[in-house]
């Protein structure tokens, strides 16, 4: 009995050598790239333990005292926890659902283009947005929907006799604005990906279809929309992994920091920074970063056991 | 190839960590300097070379010459020191100041508490040291300034910062361009103190007389608010009347005295006083009155002479007018920042030295406000420095205009003014008796205690009180929901750990 455990163990061990073996220059290839990785990667997760810490800028990482789960209490126990978590995670639920969808739109649109000139001219068009500095873009904001003189206001709903809204003091209006904002911004570089996808398909799908009559609706939905699937998945998978962390510049320069707009703009990243502005604290920061990344690994780790069950292809390990 | 290729990228990354192990080695070595390492070499290669912090402006190519020159005459004197200048912009200031006061292998060595952080902050995280030790070795430097300065510098008893010269203190003015105080028939109250409702009336005429102009800038001032806010912009738990006489802190935003501000506040807003969108826009008074968008503005000086030289310098081609609203007072709000020494420096007694001559010595304190003269500035007559021929703030290559950033800007002559007094009254102020001091002067809140309720309701005067201030939202209903979340969130426990700890700063007083 013991004979016949030990006999797959030493295959394994004789596959493995001979692996090895074959594709040692490989691995010496890849080695440089290995030691970047665990350098550049794992290294700087002994500085998490800071996140236990009353960090010392004098007795650094190693000397600084312990102090259990102090640093992470900010985070909970006032009208804040639950206005953030809430708000973080709802946005990037709407964010992912609606970011996908509109980015898949874009990149079907983009593979239906025959003209060369057109298709780069759009590609390029469409990933200005995702090229300008969020600051930028809050100021773009800021000149369309300013009170007095913005855009939306003295062009659009004045003439046409409504009254101008001051939309910095009004929150109702920010989940839609960010949003749009949002997928303004992002659009263009999620549809470069999926268009870069779909180019990749093989040609004799659609021919075949052609050749059965299939219409180009019928083409999207019974051929594009499948094929893409795993690279949906993949990509949902991997921006579940920041479920719990949000874009500061979307969440602070765009709303411009405005207090009124707290209840919809409130973050964990905005509100992390609003309370650690004044102190400079190294420990609570870094204990709301490693909440947020733990959230996101777990988070990230069971949608992969869903899809891995469901369908395993899909999964990304 | 392959083999090749892989060989040679194995290499380059071998040599790589070897460098990097090489780079750590050579700064450990730095590190193990003793601390206290004595100026006693005489050729001046060999002295420390301390990272001064330094203030941005846009254009620094004088930086080098000025640097230069510093360092010459620091030889000049014998100073046993070198200072290297670090110019942190404005926006990276705590990014770049935290990362230098993290590296021990390459630390700033003296910096400014200004835009970055608190002392009590700084105490927690040691990030700087006690300056208690050298209390003997410079005694000037703790004794130049009223007591009551330093005391808002000290975390339990200790020097840790040392306050940067100004005028600790005055009185809030409201300043008005000439012809328009003669229009509306108010120039003859000018220079003399007028009472809130003189000041609305002056403002409801003047608004009727220039619809185009705004006269309300930036209200969020406690001296208009008549309170001391214990150097805390959040205003949580304050002084009120000033912090005289006052023996509790109370919680500012349950008070009739605020309910009544905001009430003006938003009669101001809905008179059209403000300008537009004050929230979120930021203006610079001097030049709003100067391009006509502005016809008048609030202020807050330490005389009234300063004042006037003030208006000349900022509205050079209109005459103003000032208007006294309130008596001098001194509360922690006018220290503004303090200068320490980093405690990853590895020479905080040479640090202290060149702190000493900051303070002390004329020549270094104006290379570090102005320049170099001839290249950055020149001396009239008068002993006014000036820019030099055909230099200005957009050329000069140099902060000309932020002496305030230094430790000592009274040993520098008055800079782009022609008020020769201009930094001799500031000297005068300091034991004038005219002004009255806060009880509250040098008490500083030690929040750990209550730190996560601090922080939540810190937020929450975020969310509400700029907007009630500029009169953004409906008085009555906000401020209730207000001061709600303010008792939901923790106010009361805050406001009740200051008062033990106020308690035990009047006690020891």
């Amino acid at each position: 009995m013991a004979r016949r455990n030990h006999l797959p163990e030493m295959k394994t061990q004789s596959t493995t050598a001979r692996r090895l073996k074959k594709y040692a220059w490989l691995y010496v290839l890849a080695l440089p790239g290995f030691i970047y990785l665990i350098i550049n990667n794992y290294f700087p997760m002994v500085g998490l333990t800071l996140a236990f810490k009353n960090y010392s800028f004098a007795k650094g990482i190693f000397k600084s005292p312990w102090c259990g789960v102090s640093n992470f209490t900010f985070l909970f126990g006032s009208k804040w926890a639950k206005l953030m978590f809430r708000n973080t995670v709802l946005y990037n639920i709407v964010f992912i659902i609606l970011g996908t969808v509109f980015a898949i739109f874009v990149a079907i649109l983009l593979g239906e283009v025959r003209s060369l000139r057109l298709k780069q001219t759009y590609q390029t068009l469409i990933l200005i947005p995702h090229l300008i500095s969020m600051v930028l873009v809050g100021y773009l904001v800021y000149a369309v929907l300013t009170p007095t003189t913005g855009f939306l206001n003295k062009s659009i709903i004045e003439p046409l006799g409504g009254t101008a809204v001051n939309w910095y003091t009004e929150p109702k209006y920010w989940p839609f604005i960010l949003t749009i904002v949002h997928l303004w911004k992002s659009f263009g570089f999620q549809s470069i990906i999926y268009y870069a996808t779909i180019i990749g398909f093989d040609k004799t799908y659609y021919e075949a279809a052609v050749v059965d009559g299939a219409s180009v609706w019928q083409q999207i939905t019974k051929l594009t929309l499948p094929l893409l699937r795993p690279t949906v998945i993949i990509l949902l998978i991997m921006s579940l992994g920041r479920m719990f962390a949000s874009d500061f510049g979307l969440f602070y320069q765009v709303p411009m920091d405005n207090g009124a707009l707290y209840d919809v703009t409130t973050t964990i990243d905005t509100y992390v920074y609003r309370a650690l502005m004044q102190d400079h604290d190294v420990g609570r920061s870094l204990a709301a970063g490693f909440l947020q990344s733990i959230l996101g690994f777990v988070f990230v780790l069971t949608t992969n056991a869903i899809i891995r069950k469901i369908e395993p292809d899909s999964s990304l390990f | 190839m392959k083999k090749f290729l892989a060989v040679i990228l194995a290499l380059v990354m071998a040599l790589s960590l070897a460098a990097c192990v090489q780079v750590t080695t050579q700064e450990q070595g730095a590190d193990t300097e003793p601390k206290d390492e004595a100026p006693a070499a005489t050729d001046p290669a060999d002295w420390p070379v301390l990272k001064l912090d330094i203030a941005p402006a846009a254009d620094m190519h004088a930086q080098e010459d000025v640097q230069k020159a510093v360092n010459e005459y620091l030889v000049s004197i014998n100073a046993g020191i070198q200072v290297e200048f670090v110019c942190i912009e404005f926006s990276q200031r705590g990014t770049v100041l935290t990362n230098m006061l993290t590296d021990s292998s390459n630390p700033i060595d003296l910096y400014t508490s200004r835009w970055y952080s608190n002392v009590p902050s700084l105490v927690k995280n040691d990030q700087c040291i006690s300056l208690e030790a050298y209390r003997e070795t410079y005694p000037e430097l703790f004794t130049m300034f009223p007591e009551q300065v330093y005391k808002a510098l000290q975390v339990n008893g200790e020097q840790y910062a040392l306050p940067v010269a100004d005028a600790f203190g005055g009185f809030m003015v409201y300043v008005m361009r000439k012809d328009i105080a003669e229009e509306i028939g108010v120039a003859d109250l000018a220079d003399t103190k007028i009472t809130e409702e003189q000041l609305d009336e002056m403002l409801a005429k003047a608004e009727e007389a220039h619809p185009e102009m705004s006269w309300v800038n930036d209200n969020n001032q406690p001296k208009l608010e008549k309170v001391d806010n214990l150097g805390d912009d959040n205003a949580l738990g304050v002084l009120m009347n000033y912090g005289v006489g006052e023996k509790e802190i109370v919680n500012y935003y349950e008070t009739e005295e605020w309910a009544d501000y905001i009430e003006r506040c938003k009669r101001w807003a809905d008179s059209g006083y403000y300008i537009d969108d004050p929230v979120n826009s930021f203006v610079i008074p001097g030049d709003a009155v100067n391009n006509g968008m502005m016809g008048g503005y609030f202020n807050e000086v330490y005389s009234m002479d300063y004042c006037h030289a003030l208006m000349r310098n900022l509205n050079p081609n209109l005459e103003m007018v000032v208007f006294q609203l309130s008596d001098s007072y001194c509360s922690n709000s006018n220290v503004g920042a303090g200068w320490l020494i980093s405690s990853i420096s590895k020479h905080p007694d040479e640090a202290m030295k060149l702190l000493n001559l900051l303070y002390t010595d004329a020549t270094l304190a104006t290379f570090m406000g102005v320049g170099i003269e001839g290249q950055q500035y020149t001396v009239d007559e008068n002993g006014c420095a000036w820019y030099a021929e055909g230099v200005d703030a957009s050329n000069s290559g140099w902060h000309c205009g932020a002496p305030w950033f230094y430790p000592n800007q009274t040993l520098m002559p008055p800079f782009n003014t022609d008020y020769v007094d201009y930094y001799n009254d500031i000297v005068k102020f300091w034991s004038n008796t005219d002004k009255t001091f806060s009880d509250g002067m040098g008490f500083i809140f030690d929040s750990s205690k209550v730190n996560d309720q601090y922080m939540a309701c810190a937020s929450i005067v975020g969310q509400y009180r700029k907007n009630l201030l500029f009169g953004q939202v409906d008085v009555e209903e906000t401020n209730k929901k207000f001061i709600d979340e303010l008792k939901e969130n923790g106010i009361d426990e805050v406001i009740a750990e200051m008062n033990a700890q106020y308690a035990e700063f009047l006690a020891n007083k």
